[in-house]
């Protein structure tokens, strides 16, 4: 039976060709521009870190101005994003996560020395080794580096793959030399294609920045006595005339981040920072009240609004436009199917149930809602090229994936099912003595 | 066949009721061919619509092949209709996309045989009203006549024990209308009870019996002449006296 | 024309006029509140940086050595860039407005800190020809000589003059004459104010009071160079300006150069694309709308294909059949647009209290409600134009 509905949907589309594209094309815009922002959100609040973001957790100390908060929001509560040196310092020294890492960005110079080409401005993040396995960072080759490199301040780097593929044509360049700022560093690893999106450990150049090309341990920018290029933000007005005047100041520049495996790990290291931050009370420091935090990586963004506002104001815009699409179709199916009512009629005095004629429209629905979903999918890919190609940094954020194709596709049958339910309905309950005397 | 017992129908528009039927007995034997007479407003309609479960009655009995049907669902009253009853209309109601073939086969559709009954069942309907050769054209490219036959091999092809035929000749010119009569004729005489609603005494006076509505109920009985035999042949079809 | 038959035949077959309405009152609010966006967004971009940023190229040359003299090499560069044909002025500069990078910092008007009243300048490091190279007029006082300017690493002391804009030291002086007189840095530090200039945008977007800006003589190695060109010349000098940085020191690193106008375009380009968008869906919306009243429209005059052959059969002109069905719409678009004001209100003041957006503001609604009008009567307009055109002779056919 259901071919022969599936017959009868076909003739019904090719008589009326014009109405039914009015429909497959309202359910299509409608899906199309709901997806495009969907998607947008889908990836904004993606999680960069599936499989242990509930364990991996952003540091916040509370060392801001006791007078003047650094985040109007929370009452004015909230610590700031970024940690000072000293403190940085000061619970690197604690054993108790898994994985611990501060870390700044900057950027290096580097080139091979052999030839004489320019060198080039790369992308370089500064931490310990234990970034590479609190991040789950994939390797191609060799690997990060120990506690003893970081507290050396070892001229070591982890190449990216592209570097890697740029510098050293993708062979294992592990035991190579590559000249940063103008100094010898020794390759220990090339990572392969990483880009945890958004890019929660250091959201400072953008949320959805791309992840660095080089990685050198962080003591090495601190005894070039480099700054970094991500923000600086200072409150305290004290005298920093010389570098080591800075490291000891109360301006936060740093990101910290920590591995903290289960709750009774992530209990003792609150227990520990708190405790630190009480011990600095007595210098005169953290002179709010006891704000420390340890924010997994979902939490983190959300502080962060890493999804902005403007995108969930697209989202709700997207959605009542779907709904106005929904009520377009509603309209058109209603006027299709009440057109139709004689030939209904007809069907019902020649024995059709109420079912039997609400199968037959509902196999239509469904047609027009999976034409309108395939034509929707289109335009939410046209509409996701549109969005990459008007904002910096969607480049790769902005794409289908099979889960909201398919999503795509579900929610095209729902809005249709939604939108035939009320006409088929209507044409189900029609009385067939009415129509059949009249043409 | 039907037996109709105080059959009542009452439609309510706002505060005004109008009776359609009022008490209406009627019993039609199995294999009679009957004619509804009455002028317009006399409930010629409504009767046809009851009979063919199409509309419940607000009152009385109706019992249909031995079965009380006054009170039956929607749905037993589809598949009813879908079993023992044949509908020929004025307007012949073909649906104009479907080509003659699967306009008969809509039936046989919501009857479920499968697909070789239903080819069977769609030859030998066309061929019983001679348009076998025309199974795949549309409605729009036949004649009224043609139209008002594959309508009724439509109502035949599923062996129905009753056929309602509401005005079957209004649409049509008088030699297209006699080869139809012809045909309902040939029906009944194969046994088939045959209901006509028709205003014109000259179609009635053909139907084995005559039934004159007045006001929404039987009126009189008018015992008939027995119709003039006919040797009009050129269908193939000779009517049965 | 009478309304009240109409109106009653409407409430008689109230689904399809439902409908329109629902659509006609979530397409008020969407678009009202996208417009209220959008007119949001522009009033913000079109604030002017106050420096000739259509004529600015941007280039920057990062020395990592230090051991440098850094003037020197300031002079040498800028005198390769000046003899560049079609380079008007050089000058090299901390940031620029909009650039979305800067620092600000906190002063008192008073030398007993907490007896002033504080202020937050942000502000630009820059030389003493910088007024010709970003375009800028001195209004009060004087600009930077060439003396005060400071060059770092090396000259190892502190600037303690500035020149503020126009409205920021109307601000702080309360009308005052400013020249002359001192702000003091949360250490106690002087600063003589020397002379304001026409009002220069902040280095940020968003962020601060658009004009509290301020200017020091100060230049360290790293800083941009910002580079004036006329009009026509400005895209194709940057080739050539990279070039010539390169040239002059193959061992440093030189970032392509953009140009002003670019750099402001990247700041803006979130809201440049937000306000694309929602241009999108408000186009979107209103089609779609239309459409879906000249669907229903063509629907209701084809079932009453009949009714409107009687009324005509009984001596209805053709304008009375185009009236009838114009004034049924209009009555439903009015219904719609009820709705839809309710509606709007409701879902911006969701909008305020969840997200930060301003309240809306009424001005424009009676130009949406005139739209409105205007759209639903034109998707009418055709179906209607149909109607007029049925036969009278349908109404005394019997089939």
């Amino acid at each position: 039976m259901t071919a022969y509905y599936l017959k009868l949907a076909w003739l019904s589309v090719r008589k009326n060709p014009l109405l039914t594209s009015l429909m497959i094309g309202a359910i299509a815009l409608g899906i199309g521009v709901s997806m495009t922002t969907l998607t947008l959100y889908h990836v904004m609040s993606s999680d960069p870190l599936p499989q242990k973001s509930d364990r991996v957790f952003a540091v916040q100390l509370d060392t801001w101005n006791p007078d003047d908060p650094y985040y109007e929001r929370d009452e004015g509560s909230a610590p700031p994003p970024q940690t000072t040196f000293r403190d940085s310092m000061a619970l690197m020294e604690s054993d108790i996560p898994t994985h611990q890492a501060a870390m700044l960005h900057r950027g290096f110079a580097a080139r091979l020395d052999e030839d004489g080409a320019r060198p080039e401005r790369l992308s370089t993040r500064a931490t310990y080794g234990d970034f590479f396995p609190m991040f789950d960072v994939p390797f191609l080759f060799g690997s990060g580096w120990d506690r003893n490199a970081d507290d050396r301040a070892e001229r070591v780097v982890v190449l990216s793959k592209r570097i890697n593929d740029k510098f050293f044509g993708g062979e294992d360049s592990v035991g190579e030399r590559l000249m940063l700022d103008g100094a010898p560093f020794t390759v220990v690893g090339v990572i392969d294609e990483w880009r945890p999106i958004p890019h929660f450990y250091d959201l400072n150049g953008g949320d959805f920045d791309d992840s660095e090309e080089l990685f050198v341990p962080f003591q090495v920018p601190i005894s070039l006595e480099y700054h970094a290029d991500g923000s600086t933000n200072c409150w305290k007005p004290e005298r920093i005339e010389s570098y080591q005047d800075f490291l000891q100041s109360e301006c936060v520049w740093l990101q910290h981040w920590a591995q903290l495996d289960s709750d009774a790990q992530r209990e003792e290291f609150q227990a520990f920072i708190d405790a630190y931050a009480l011990e600095q009370r007595k210098l005169g420091r953290f002179g709010r009240p006891l704000d420390n935090r340890l924010s997994d990586i979902m939490t983190w963004l959300e502080f962060r609004e890493v999804v902005s506002d403007d995108n969930r104001l697209l989202m709700v815009l997207a959605f009542m436009f779907l709904a106005i699409c929904l009520l377009n179709t509603i309209g058109l199916m209603l006027a299709k199917f009440i057109n139709r009512a004689p030939l209904v009629g007809v069907r019902r005095a020649l024995g059709a149930s109420r079912f039997d004629i609400i199968r037959q429209h509902g196999v239509e629905v469904l047609i027009i809602g999976v034409m309108g979903g395939l034509a929707g999918l289109l335009l939410s890919w046209a509409g996701l090229i549109a969005v990459r190609s008007w904002y910096r940094g969607y480049e790769y954020l902005a794409h289908l994936d099979p889960a909201m194709v398919v999503s795509a596709i579900g929610l095209a049958v729902f809005s249709a099912a939604l939108a035939g339910l009320y006409p088929t309905w209507r044409i189900s309950r029609i009385q067939p003595a009415v129509h059949l005397k009249a043409q | 066949m039907l037996n109709m017992q105080d059959i009542t129908k009452v439609y309510a528009a706002g505060l005004i009721e109008t009776h359609a039927l009022r008490s209406l007995n009627l019993e039609v034997k199995s294999g009679e061919f009957v004619a509804v007479t009455g002028p317009s407003g006399s409930g010629k309609t409504t009767f046809l619509n009851i009979a063919g479960l199409l509309e419940s009655p607000s009152g009385g009995r109706y019992m249909l092949d031995g079965e009380d049907v006054s009170s039956f669902g929607d749905n037993a009253r589809s598949k009813i209709r879908n079993e023992k009853i044949g509908f020929i209309f004025q307007a012949f109601n073909l649906i104009p996309d479907l080509n003659i073939a699967d306009n008969v086969d809509v039936p046989l559709r919501y009857r479920g045989f499968s697909g070789s009954e239903r080819k069977r069942r769609i030859d030998e309907a066309l061929e019983l009203v001679g348009l076998s050769s025309r199974r795949n054209h549309l409605p729009a490219q036949l004649s009224g006549g043609q139209q008002q036959r594959v309508a009724i091999a439509r109502a035949l092809a599923g062996d129905p024990a009753l056929l309602l035929a509401d005005e079957p000749t209004g649409n049509l010119d008088s030699l297209m209308a006699r080869q139809v009569m012809d045909l309902l004729e040939e029906i009944n005489a194969r046994g088939t009870t045959i209901i006509m609603v028709t205003h014109d005494p000259e179609l009635a006076r053909r139907a084995g019996r005559n039934v004159h509505l007045l006001d929404g109920q039987v009126s009189d009985f008018q015992p008939l002449e027995p119709p003039p035999a006919e040797a009009d042949d050129d269908d193939g079809v000779r009517s049965v006296a | 024309m009478e309304i009240r038959p109409i109106l009653s035949t409407l409430l008689r077959n109230k689904t399809g006029a439902i409908l329109i309405a629902l659509q006609i009152a979530l397409t008020m609010a969407v678009v009202i509140n996208a417009a209220f966006v959008i007119a949001d967004r522009r009033d913000t971009m079109a604030k002017t940086t106050g420096v000739d940023d259509g004529n600015l190229i941007l280039a920057r040359a990062l020395q990592t050595d230090r051991d440098i003299d850094v003037r020197s090499i300031v002079e040498r560069d800028t005198s390769a860039l000046m003899s560049i044909d079609g380079v008007q002025k050089v000058s090299k500069i901390s940031t620029v407005p909009l650039s979305n990078s800067g620092s600000s910092q906190t002063f008192s008007t008073s030398a007993e800190l907490e007896d002033g009243s504080w202020f937050n300048l942000a502000y630009y490091q820059t030389d003493a020809v910088a007024t010709e190279t970003l375009g800028l007029e001195v209004t009060r006082g004087r600009w930077f000589r060439d003396d005060e300017i400071v060059y770092n690493p090396g000259d190892g002391e502190v600037p303690r003059v500035k020149v503020l804009s126009d409205a920021v030291a109307d601000e702080i002086f309360e009308g005052e004459d400013p020249i002359g007189k001192f702000i003091y840095t949360s250490r106690g530090d002087a600063i003589e104010i020397i002379g304001t200039i026409s009002s220069v945008g902040r280095p940020w977007y968003n962020w601060g009071e658009l004009y509290s800006t301020s200017f020091t003589p100060f230049v360290e190695i790293n800083y941009m160079y910002a580079i004036r060109t006329a009009p026509e010349n400005r895209d194709r000098l940057i080739p050539i300006i990279e070039e010539t940085l390169v040239a002059l020191d193959t061992d440093r690193l030189v970032g392509e150069p953009r140009t002003h106008s670019e750099v402001i375009a990247r700041t803006y380009s979130r809201d440049v694309a937000m306000n694309r968008m929602l241009t999108i869906v408000m186009a979107l919306v209103v089609s779609i709308t239309a459409l879906g009243i000249v669907g229903l429209a063509s629907f209701s005059v084809a079932q009453r294909h009949r009714q409107i052959g009687t009324r005509r059969a009984v001596g209805a002109r053709r304008h009375h059949i185009l009236s009838y069905f114009l004034v049924e719409n209009w009555l439903i678009t009015t219904g719609g647009i009820v709705l839809g004001l309710v509606l709007s209100f409701a879902l911006n003041y969701w909008l305020v209290t969840k997200y930060t957006l301003p309240k809306l503001d009424p001005v424009a609604l009676p130009l949406v409600v005139l739209g409105l009008w205007a759209v639903g009567l034109l998707a009418a307009a055709g179906p209607a134009r149909k109607a007029t055109g049925i036969d009278p002779a349908i109404a005394t056919r019997t089939v």
